[in-house]
C-alpha cells in the first residue's frame, strides 16, 4: 500500500517533465523515424504518396554534399576529440598542482563554456582574419607571410585548421571542469604513497592519475565524440550559413551531417525534403550509436573500478 | 637504525592565520630494531610526528636523525622509509603483484628480480597466493598485508605504520597485530606505529611513547609505563577499564578521599602513617589497617596538599576487614574475572570499575569491603598532574 502511494507520487512529480519531454523530445524522435520512410511527403499539405524503405536514405547518400559532409564530420571528430581530451587533461593536472590563484585560473578556463558559441566563432573569425588577425600578426613577428586562413577564396585545409582550433578550444572548458573535479576527488594518500616510493613524475601521471581518472576520461570521450558528430554551430559561428569561406566552391564547403539536415530543412516546402532531413538525422544517429557502443566495449576493458 | 628527534616543533597555520601547535619541542629516541608504539588521543600530534619522520611534513623547528645521518631536509624518497597508510592507499587499478612491485619499478629493479622480491615479500606477509587479485577483492586484513609488503619490498631502513589496525574489525585486529609483531621480528626492521588504542600499543610494542597536546608524556616499556606513570594523563590513558580517579587530600601524613565536597576524618579510607625515620630516606611506610605496603614518594612533596588519587581497577582486593566499603551497582561477568561497577562515593553520578576474582559471587546492591594494593595506588598533584 505504502509502496503504491509513493509510486503514484513519483509519477505525479515527474508529470510536468514527462509532458514537456513527450511533446518536444519523444514525439519528434519517433516522428523522425516515421517521416524518414514516407515517400514524396508534402510538409505543407501533410500528404504522402506512400512508404519507401530506402528511398530517402538513397537521396541523402547520393547527394553531392553527403561525401563532403562525411569527410568533414570525420575530420572534425577524429582530430578535435583526441587532441582536446589530451590537452584538457594536461591543463587540469597543471591547474590542480598549482596552489596560488587556482580558483582564478579555473574561472578563466571555464569562461568559454558560458560564452555564446556564435560570439566565440566571430572572435575566432577575427583572430584568423588575413589582414588584421591576431594570428597573422603574430606570424609576422617571426617573419612568416600572412596566410589566407578563412578569407576570400581560402583553401579547405586552412579553413578546417581554423575550425579545428576553434572547436578544440571551445570544448576545453567543460572537459577541464570535469577532469578537475575528478582529480580533486582522488585520495591524496595515493600521491603521498607514490612520493615515499620515489615515483618519477611521469609515472605518477601515467600509472596513477590517468587510471584513477579513467571513468572521467571515458565519460568525456564518449560525450565529446557525440558532440563532435553533431558539429554545426561552430561552423555557423565562423563561416555563417554558407558554411564555407567566401568565394570558394561548394566542394570546399565545411558542411557536416547536421549541416545536411539543416540544408534539407531550409527547403522544407519542397516535396520530400523533410523526409530527407529525417533520413540524414537517422544516419547520424546510427553512426553515433555505433561509435558509442564500440567505445563502451573498449571502456569495459580499459576503465578501472 | 636508531631514530632521534631533537626538539621537533610543528605548527599548522589555518586559513584565518590562527596557529595550532601540533607537536611541541619533541625529543625522543627510538632504539634500533624495535617495535615502537606512538600512542595518544586523537589530535595529540602522533600522526604529525610520524609524517615528519616520513618526510611528508616538514618540522618548523628541530632536527631528525636516522642513525648519525641528519635527514631533516631529505625528501621522503631519499630517507629509505616504508610507509603504510591508515587506509592502505593501495592502487585500486593494480593487482596485488603490481602494487608490491611498484616501488621496485620506480627504482628500475630488473623485472625478474622484482618479481622474485615481490613474491618473497608477499609470502612473508602471508598473501603469496593472492598476487593476481585486485585490492577490492581482498578483505581489510589482506589489504593491510599488501600495504605492508609494498612498504617493505624495497628494504627500507624504517617502517612506519599509521593507525595500522583502525580499519579492521575486532577479531582481525587481534590477528593482524600478532602478524605485525611477527613480521617486525622476522625482518628486524625499526618500526614505528601510530595508534590511539592503548591496548593495541601495549600488546605489541617493545616501547611506547605517550603523547598529549603535542608534548611527550612518557616513554618506556609498556609494563614500566603502566606500573609507574609519570603523570595523571599517562595513568588515565593506559589500562582498561581505566584507573579510578578520586579527589584526595594529604593531611597530617594521611591520604584521605573526598566525601562529596567535604573532607571528613571519619570517611578516611586510606590512612598513611609516616615513619619519621624512613621519611628521611624518602621511603615511607603506609599502612591501611592490616594492609601494609611500601611507598616511594619524595617526602617533601608529600606535605599537606590536595591530590588526585588514582587506583587501578585490579588494585582492589575483596577483604572482609578492608578499609573501603563500597556498594555494588552492577556486575559485569566475562568468565575469567568479574568487573563490578560501583557508584563513586566521592563524586555523585559517576561510576568506576573494579576487577575482582571470578570466585567471588557478587550481586548488585551488595556492600563489599576492599583493601587496596599499594602498588596500584598513585597520587598526583592536583594542579600539574605530576606524580607526588
Amino acid at each position: 500500500m505504502l509502496e503504491r502511494q509513493s509510486n503514484l507520487k513519483a509519477w505525479f512529480y515527474l508529470a510536468p517533465a514527462m509532458a514537456l519531454l513527450s511533446v518536444f523530445t519523444f514525439y519528434p524522435l519517433f516522428n523522425a523515424f516515421f517521416l524518414a520512410f514516407l515517400e514524396d511527403y508534402e510538409f505543407l499539405l501533410g500528404t504522402a504518396s506512400g512508404f519507401t524503405i530506402l528511398g530517402n536514405f538513397q537521396k541523402v547518400i547520393t547527394s553531392p554534399n553527403f561525401g563532403i559532409a562525411m569527410k568533414n564530420t570525420s575530420v572534425i571528430t577524429f582530430i578535435s576529440v583526441p587532441i582536446s581530451v589530451v590537452v584538457a587533461l594536461l591543463i587540469s593536472v597543471a591547474l590542480n598542482s598549482i596552489k596560488k590563484f587556482q580558483s582564478i585560473f579555473q574561472t578563466v578556463f571555464f569562461l568559454p563554456y558560458v560564452t555564446n558559441a556564435i560570439a566565440i566563432g566571430m572572435a575566432f573569425a577575427f583572430i584568423f582574419h588575413t589582414d588584421f588577425g591576431l594570428l597573422n600578426t603574430a606570424l609576422g613577428w617571426v617573419g612568416i607571410d600572412p596566410v589566407n586562413w578563412i578569407g576570400l577564396g581560402a583553401s579547405w585545409e586552412t579553413a578546417m585548421f581554423a575550425l579545428l582550433v576553434y572547436t578544440i578550444w571551445g570544448g576545453l572548458a567543460f572537459k577541464i571542469m570535469v577532469f578537475l573535479s575528478g582529480l580533486q576527488s582522488i585520495d591524496k594518500q595515493y600521491y603521498d604513497a607514490a612520493r615515499v616510493d620515489a615515483t618519477p613524475r611521469r609515472r605518477v601521471f601515467t600509472k596513477i592519475t590517468v587510471p584513477l581518472l579513467s571513468p572521467m576520461i571515458a565519460y568525456i570521450t564518449i560525450t565529446s565524440f557525440i558532440g563532435a558528430f553533431k558539429a554545426y554551430r561552430t561552423i555557423i559561428g565562423m563561416f555563417g550559413t554558407s558554411l564555407r569561406p567566401p568565394g570558394t566552391l561548394s566542394k570546399d564547403s565545411l558542411i557536416t551531417i547536421v549541416g545536411l539536415v539543416y540544408d534539407a530543412l531550409y527547403h522544407a516546402d519542397a516535396t520530400g525534403k523533410i523526409s530527407e532531413a529525417a533520413a540524414a538525422s537517422i544516419i547520424l544517429f546510427s553512426i553515433t550509436l555505433t561509435f558509442t557502443l564500440i567505445q563502451m566495449q573498449i571502456n569495459k576493458r580499459r576503465v578501472h573500478f | 637504525m636508531e631514530i632521534k628527534l631533537q626538539n621537533i616543533t610543528k605548527i599548522f597555520i589555518a586559513k584565518d592565520k590562527s596557529e595550532t601547535v601540533a607537536v611541541n619541542s619533541l625529543d625522543i629516541t627510538i632504539p634500533s630494531g624495535k617495535l615502537v608504539g606512538l600512542l595518544g588521543p586523537s589530535g595529540c600530534g602522533k600522526s604529525t610526528t610520524l609524517y615528519m619522520i616520513a618526510g611528508l611534513l616538514d618540522p618548523n623547528e628541530g632536527r631528525i636523525f636516522f642513525g648519525d645521518e641528519d635527514v631533516t631536509d631529505a625528501a621522503p624518497e631519499d630517507r629509505g622509509i616504508g610507509l603504510v597508510f591508515q587506509n592502505y592507499a593501495l592502487y585500486p587499478h593494480m593487482t596485488v603483484k603490481q602494487n608490491i612491485m611498484f616501488p621496485l619499478e620506480n627504482i628500475k629493479v630488473p623485472k625478474n628480480e622484482a618479481l622474485i622480491m615481490a613474491q618473497e615479500m608477499a609470502d612473508l606477509v602471508g598473501i603469496g597466493e593472492l598476487m593476481n587479485r585486485k585490492p577490492k577483492q581482498l578483505s581489510g586484513g589482506q589489504q593491510q598485508r599488501v600495504a605492508i609488503a609494498r612498504a617493505l619490498v624495497k628494504k627500507p631502513r624504517v617502517l612506519l605504520l599509521d593507525e595500522p589496525l583502525s580499519n579492521l574489525d575486532a577479531r582481525l585486529r587481534l590477528q593482524t597485530r600478532e602478524e605485525i609483531k611477527r613480521i617486525q621480528r622476522e625482518t628486524g626492521i625499526t618500526t614505528i606505529f601510530v595508534t590511539h588504542d592503548q591496548e593495541e600499543a601495549m600488546s605489541i610494542s617493545d616501547e611506547i611513547i605517550l603523547m598529549d597536546f603535542g608534548v611527550k608524556q612518557q616513554i618506556g616499556e609498556p609494563q614500566d609505563v603502566y606500573d609507574s606513570p609519570d603523570n595523571l594523563f599517562v595513568a588515565k590513558f593506559l589500562g582498561t577499564p581505566p584507573i579510578n580517579i578520586m579527589d584526595g587530600l594529604i593531611k597530617s601524613k594521611k591520604v584521605m578521599i573526598a566525601d562529596g565536597q567535604e573532607f571528613k576524618m571519619k570517611t578516611v579510607e586510606i590512612e598513611q602513617e609516616v615513619n619519621e625515620e624512613v621519611e628521611q630516606t624518602e621511603v615511607q611506610t603506609m599502612e591501611v589497617k592490616e594492609y601494609e605496603f611500601n611507598v616511594a614518594i619524595a617526602g617533601s612533596k608529600a606535605k599537606n596538599q590536595n591530590v588526585v588519587v588514582g587506583i587501578r581497577p585490579e588494585g582492589y582486593v575483596v577483604d572482609k576487614d578492608g578499609p573501603l566499603k563500597l556498594e555494588v551497582y552492577m556486575v559485569e561477568t566475562i568468565g575469567r574475572d568479574t568487573t563490578l561497577v560501583i557508584k563513586d562515593p566521592t563524586n555523585e553520578g559517576h561510576t568506576f570499575r573494579v576487577i575482582i576474582d571470578a570466585s567471588h559471587r557478587v550481586k548488585p546492591g551488595q556492600k563489599i569491603s576492599f583493601s587496596i594494593k599499594r602498588d596500584k595506588v598513585f597520587m598526583f598533584n592536583k594542579e600539574t598532574g605530576e606524580l607526588v
